[in-house]
C-alpha cells in the first residue's frame, strides 16, 4: 500500500485560486509576448540569417559559408556545453579551453615527437584531460577551494605545461599526419565536418541526461540548494566531482578535434575559445528555459553569435577589422542578459496590471 | 501627534503576476498594544509585512507609520527612520557575518561616519542579547552556524537595538520552545508597556491568546475581522481563520494502534554524540513516536545521529534486527528512511527550481533510468493535491509559495518514496491551524494504514500530545522520560522536560 492512496482520506479544503482574467484577446496577446521572450535568441538567429543573406546574397547565403560557420564554431559549442554542465551544479571552470589547448598540443606532439600511433596519442591526451579534471575535482571537492580560484590555478598551470612540452614553438609535421587522424577534423558528412556532428551528438546526450534521467534532476538539485540536495539523499560531492571530470574530458575531445583540424600544434592554440563559449552559455540562459542554463539555448546562442560575427565580417570595410569580433560578442551578451532581466520584470508588471484591473471590476460588482 | 495610530494601512493591494496576495487589506495598530495577525498559509500576512517594511512596493492603498505617510515606492531605510523595525519570516540575516556584525548592521555600523569600533560593536551586540535573556552570548560566531532558534534571537536583538517604536515580528516563535518564547513574550510586554506597538504573527493560537491585546485575521488577502482579546475566544478566531466553524475535535482514529504486537524496526542502544546520550529508543511500525524537549535539550540532535549527519560517539543501532551504521542520508534512503529537516529554508527548499522539481528533487530510480515528463507532471499534480499544496501547479517556482505550503512540499518529498521509517523534524513550524490538522491527520493515517514508523521530532508539546502514540522526552541531552499513549499529555511533557 502506498502513502498516496491514504493521504487523500480527508475531504479537500475549499481552494481559492486567483488567476488573471480569461479574456481571449488579452490571453492571446500575453501568450504572444511570452513566446517572443522565450524564443528571443532563435528569433535573433533567424533575423541575422535573413538580414545577412539579403545584404550579401552572393557570399553569406551560400551553402559553403553556412556549413563553414557551423563546422568551425563546433569547437566553441563543445566547450560551451562542458561549461554549461558545470555551471548547472554551481561551479565555474576557467581551465576548460586551456585543457583543450593542452590536449591539442599533446595529440600532435605525441605523434610527431614521441612517434606514437595516432589512436594511442589521442588516448593518452584524453587521459591527460581527465587528470586535469580530477585535479580540479580534488581541489574543489576535497580541499574545498572555490572553483573559480581552483580553476584559475589549473588554467595558469596548464599554459606552463604546454610551453614546457612544446618549448614555446609550433609543431609543423614534416610528413603529413595519417588521414585516419586528420579526417577527424576535416572529413565531412552532409557537408558538415566531424566536429559539428560530435558537438550535436554531445548536445543531444547532455540534453537527454538533464531532462529524462534522475542524474539530471540531481545535477539541478545540487546547483539549486546543495544542502537540501544532500539531505534528500544526493551525494553532492560525487555530482560536482563527476561533472568537473566529465567537462574536462569534453574539453579534451574538443582538443583532439582541433588538432585534427589543423594538423599541427602551436602553444596556446584553442585557449581563446573560452570567451565565445562562455558568452554562449550566458546568452543561452536567457532563452528557451529563461533564467536557467540549458542545452538548446546554449546551442542556439553559440551559433547566433557566430553567424552575427561572420555576417559582420562579410560586410567588409570597418566591420571586418579585428576588434569587431570580441566587441560584438561582449556587447551581445551584455545587452541580451540585461534585456532578459528587464523582460522578466516587465512581464511580471503587466500580468499584475491585468489582475489589478480585474480586482477593480469585481469590487464594483460587489457594490 | 501621539494620537496617530502606530500603523495604519488602508486598502492595500499587491498582486504577483496572476496571484493576488493582498486584495484590499486594512490593518491598524494602536501605540502600546500587542496586536496579533492571524491567517492561513498564503493569506498575505508576510506580504503585508514586506510592504510595511518598504522591501516591496504596494500596487494600491495608503500606509501611515507613526503619522508618517509612506509613498508607494518607499525604501526600508525610510521606514526604519520612521521608527519601525521588522523581523521577517526568513529573518534577513547575513549568514557569513558574525552575530555582532549582524546586529550592528541594523544600527550604527553602516551609518556612522567615523571608523568602526569593533569593540563597541561587540559590546552592543552582547548587551542586546543579554537583554533578551541569553546568558553568555558568543557574538563572534557566524550566524550561519547557529541553530534556527538562536538566529531568531539575533534578529530580534538587532531589531531591538535600533530603539524602534513599532516592532513587527513575522512568525518569530515558529522555531522556538517554551522557555525562549516566554522570555521573548516578557520582552514584548515590557516594550508594549513602554509604548511600543508590537505586531506578532504566529500560527500558534495559544501564544496569540496569551499575549495579544487585539487580533486581526486575514483570509485570502483581506482582513476579515479585528477582535479585542477579552471579547473573543479560540473557536471564533479559528472559524474566522478558516472561514467555516471549527470542525471540532480531530477525527477519531479508525484503526486503533496495536502497539504490543509490533517488533521495533529501529532501535537505538546507548547511542551518544553531538552533546546527547546515551539514549535507548525503540521505533515501532504503525506508531507515531515523538521525540521532544525544550530548546537546548538536544532532541533535534537525535535524528542527526541516527541519519549519520553527526558522528556517533558510542552505542549502536539496529534496523529490522540488523546492525545499522549509515554514513549519510543516501544510505538511509536506500534503507527506507525518509527525512524532513527542521530548517526549511536552508536545508529543504531549492529556490530557483519549480514545485515539481522540488517534490521529486532526488528521484528514487537508478541514475540512468529515464522518466516520462508528461507522466511525472500528472503524477505531481495529483501528489500536490494529496499533500494539500496550494496552488497545486507543478511548474510554478517554489519561491512563490507561502511558507506553510513550501513545508508541505518538503513533507511530500520524503513521503513519495514510501519510506519504512519517516523521520520528520518540526513538520508544522509555521503552518496554519487548518494545514496543521491536515498534516497531523496525514502522519497518523500513513502510519496506521501502511504500517510506516513515524518519528516526530518536535518542540511543540501540544503537537506531541495530539499526534504521538509514545513520547520520549529529553532534557539537557539525556532521556528523562518515556510516556506511553495513555500517559501522554501536554502537561506531562511539560512537567518532564522542565524536571
Ligand atoms: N514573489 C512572489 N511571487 C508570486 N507569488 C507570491 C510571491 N510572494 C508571495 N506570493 C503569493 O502570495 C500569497 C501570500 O503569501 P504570503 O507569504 O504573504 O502568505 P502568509 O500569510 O505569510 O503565509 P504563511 O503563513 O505560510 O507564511 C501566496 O499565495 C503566495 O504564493
Ligand atoms: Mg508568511
Amino acid at each position: 500500500m502506498s502513502v498516496r492512496e491514504h493521504a487523500g482520506a480527508d475531504p479537500a479544503p475549499e481552494v481559492v485560486v486567483t488567476t488573471s482574467a480569461r479574456r481571449p484577446g488579452r490571453e492571446n496577446r500575453q501568450q504572444l509576448s511570452n513566446f517572443l521572450w522565450k524564443y528571443s535568441v532563435p528569433i535573433l538567429f533567424l533575423v541575422i540569417l535573413i538580414g545577412a543573406s539579403l545584404l550579401r546574397p552572393e557570399t553569406f547565403a551560400t551553402y559553403t559559408n553556412i556549413t563553414a560557420v557551423l563546422s568551425i564554431q563546433a569547437l566553441v559549442l563543445i566547450i560551451a556545453l562542458a561549461g554549461m554542465l558545470e555551471m548547472l551544479t554551481g561551479e565555474f571552470d576557467l581551465s576548460l579551453a586551456n585543457n583543450t589547448a593542452l590536449v591539442a598540443a599533446l595529440t600532435i606532439g605525441l605523434q610527431v615527437k614521441q612517434d606514437l600511433s595516432w589512436p594511442l596519442a589521442i588516448g593518452l591526451a584524453l587521459l591527460a584531460s581527465i587528470a586535469v579534471g580530477a585535479l580540479n575535482a580534488f581541489l574543489v571537492v576535497v580541499m574545498k577551494v572555490s572553483s573559480f580560484v581552483a580553476t584559475l590555478g589549473t588554467y595558469t598551470l596548464l599554459s606552463g605545461v604546454w610551453i614546457w612540452y612544446l618549448g614555446n614553438q609550433a609543431i609543423v609535421p614534416e610528413e603529413p599526419l595519417p588521414t585516419g587522424f586528420t579526417n577527424l577534423g576535416r572529413h565531412t558528412i552532409l557537408g558538415l565536418t566531424v566536429p559539428f556532428w560530435v558537438a550535436i551528438g554531445l548536445a543531444i546526450v547532455i540534453f537527454a541526461v538533464l531532462k529524462w534521467l534522475p542524474l539530471g534532476r540531481r545535477i539541478h538539485a545540487v546547483g539549486a540548494n546543495r544542502r537540501a540536495a544532500e539531505l534528500a539523499g544526493v551525494r553532492p560531492r560525487h555530482i560536482v566531482a563527476g561533472t568537473l571530470v566529465v567537462a574536462a574530458l569534453i574539453a579534451g575531445i574538443a582538443g583532439v578535434l582541433l588538432a585534427a583540424q589543423y594538423g599541427g600544434a602551436s602553444p596556446g592554440a584553442g585557449s581563446a575559445l573560452i570567451f565565445p563559449a562562455f558568452a554562449g552559455v550566458f546568452l543561452g540562459a536567457t532563452t528557451i528555459d529563461p533564467g536557467r542554463f540549458n542545452v538548446l539555448g546554449t546551442v542556439l546562442a553559440v551559433y547566433t553569435l557566430a553567424f552575427m560575427v561572420a555576417g559582420l565580417q562579410q560586410l567588409g570595410g570597418i566591420w571586418s577589422e579585428a576588434w569587431v569580433t570580441p566587441t560584438f560578442n561582449g556587447l551581445t551578451v551584455i545587452v541580451a542578459v540585461s534585456l532578459s532581466a528587464w523582460a522578466f520584470s516587465f512581464r511580471e508588471k503587466r500580468a499584475g496590471k491585468d489582475s489589478l484591473a480585474r480586482l477593480s471590476t469585481e469590487g464594483e460588482d460587489e457594490r | 501627534m501621539t494620537s496617530d495610530p502606530a500603523i495604519d494601512a488602508r486598502d492595500v493591494v499587491r498582486v504577483y503576476g496572476a496571484t493576488t496576495a493582498l486584495a484590499g487589506a486594512d490593518f491598524s495598530v494602536r501605540r502600546g498594544e500587542i496586536h496579533g495577525l492571524l491567517g492561513e498559509n498564503g493569506a498575505g500576512k508576510s506580504t503585508l509585512v514586506r510592504i510595511l517594511s518598504g522591501i516591496e512596493a504596494r500596487d494600491r492603498g495608503q500606509v501611515r507609520i507613526l503619522g508618517t505617510d509612506l509613498p508607494r515606492h518607499t525604501s526600508p531605510r525610510d521606514v526604519m527612520d520612521a521608527g519601525a523595525a521588522f523581523i521577517h519570516q526568513d529573518l534577513g540575516l547575513v549568514e557569513d557575518m558574525s552575530v555582532a556584525e549582524n546586529i550592528a548592521l541594523g544600527t550604527t555600523y553602516v551609518t556612522t561616519r567615523r571608523p568602526i569600533s569593533y569593540a563597541q560593536v561587540r559590546r552592543q551586540a552582547e548587551d542586546a542579547l543579554r537583554e533578551l535573556g541569553v546568558e553568555n552570548p558568543d557574538v563572534d560566531v557566524m550566524v550561519g552556524r547557529l541553530p534556527l532558534a538562536s538566529r531568531t534571537l539575533v534578529a530580534i536583538a538587532r531589531a531591538l537595538a535600533g530603539r524602534a517604536r513599532v516592532l513587527v515580528l513575522d512568525e518569530p516563535t515558529a522555531a522556538m520552545q517554551g522557555g525562549e518564547v516566554d522570555t521573548l513574550f516578557r520582552h514584548l510586554r515590557a516594550l508594549a508597556d513602554a509604548g511600543v506597538a508590537c505586531v506578532l504573527i504566529s500560527h500558534r493560537m495559544d501564544e496569540i491568546m496569551r499575549l495579544c491585546d487585539r487580533v486581526t485575521v486575514f483570509r485570502n488577502g483581506a482582513d476579515v475581522g479585528t477582535r479585542e482579546m477579552g471579547r473573543t475566544d479560540r473557536a471564533e478566531l479559528v472559524s474566522l481563520i478558516i472561514g467555516t466553524p471549527e470542525a471540532g475535535a480531530p477525527p477519531p482514529e479508525t484503526v486503533p494502534a496495536d502497539t504490543r504486537s509490533a517488533e521495533p524496526v529501529l532501535t537505538l542502544r546507548g547511542l551518544s554524540g553531538d552533546g546527547v546520550g546515551p539514549i535507548d529508543l525503540d521505533i515501532r511500525p504503525g506508531e507515531v513516536t515523538v521525540i521532544t524537549g525544550l530548546a537546548d535539550s538536544g532532541h533535534l540532535a537525535v535524528p542527526s545521529l541516527v541519519l549519520g549527519l553527526e558522528p556517533i560517539a558510542g552505542g549502536r543501532m539496529t534496523l529490522s534486527g540488523r546492525p545499522f551504521a549509515p554514513r549519510g542520508i543516501s544510505d538511509c534512503r536506500a534503507a527506507g528512511i525518509g527525512y524532513v529537516p527542521p530548517d526549511r529554508l536552508a536545508d529543504g527548499v531549492a529556490t530557483g527550481l519549480t514545485i515539481m522539481e522540488n517534490l521529486y528533487l532526488n528521484p528514487a530510480r537508478p541514475w540512468w533510468k529515464p522518466a516520462s515528463i508528461a507522466r511525472a507532471r500528472r503524477q505531481c499534480a495529483e501528489d500536490l493535491k494529496r499533500f494539500r499544496v496550494h496552488p497545486p501547479e507543478p511548474m510554478r517556482s517554489i519561491a512563490t509559495l507561502s511558507g506553510g505550503n513550501q513545508q508541505k512540499v518538503l513533507l511530500g518529498r520524503a513521503l513519495v518514496d514510501d519510506p519504512r521509517v519517516f523521520i520528520c523534524c518540526e513538520p508544522t513550524a509555521g503552518i496554519d491551524v487548518g494545514a496543521k490538522r491536515q498534516i497531523h491527520g496525514l502522519l497518523r493515517s500513513v502510519c496506521r494504514s501502511t504500517g510506516m514508523a513515524v518519528v516526530l521530532v518536535t518542540s511543540d508539546f501540544e503537537e506531541a500530545a495530539d499526534v504521538g502514540d509514545r513520547a520520549y522526552v529529553l532534557n539537557r541531552g539525556r532521556l528523562v522520560a518515556q510516556l506511553s499513549k495513555h500517559e501522554l499529555s501536554t502537561a506531562a511533557v511539560t512537567a518532564k522536560s522542565f524536571g
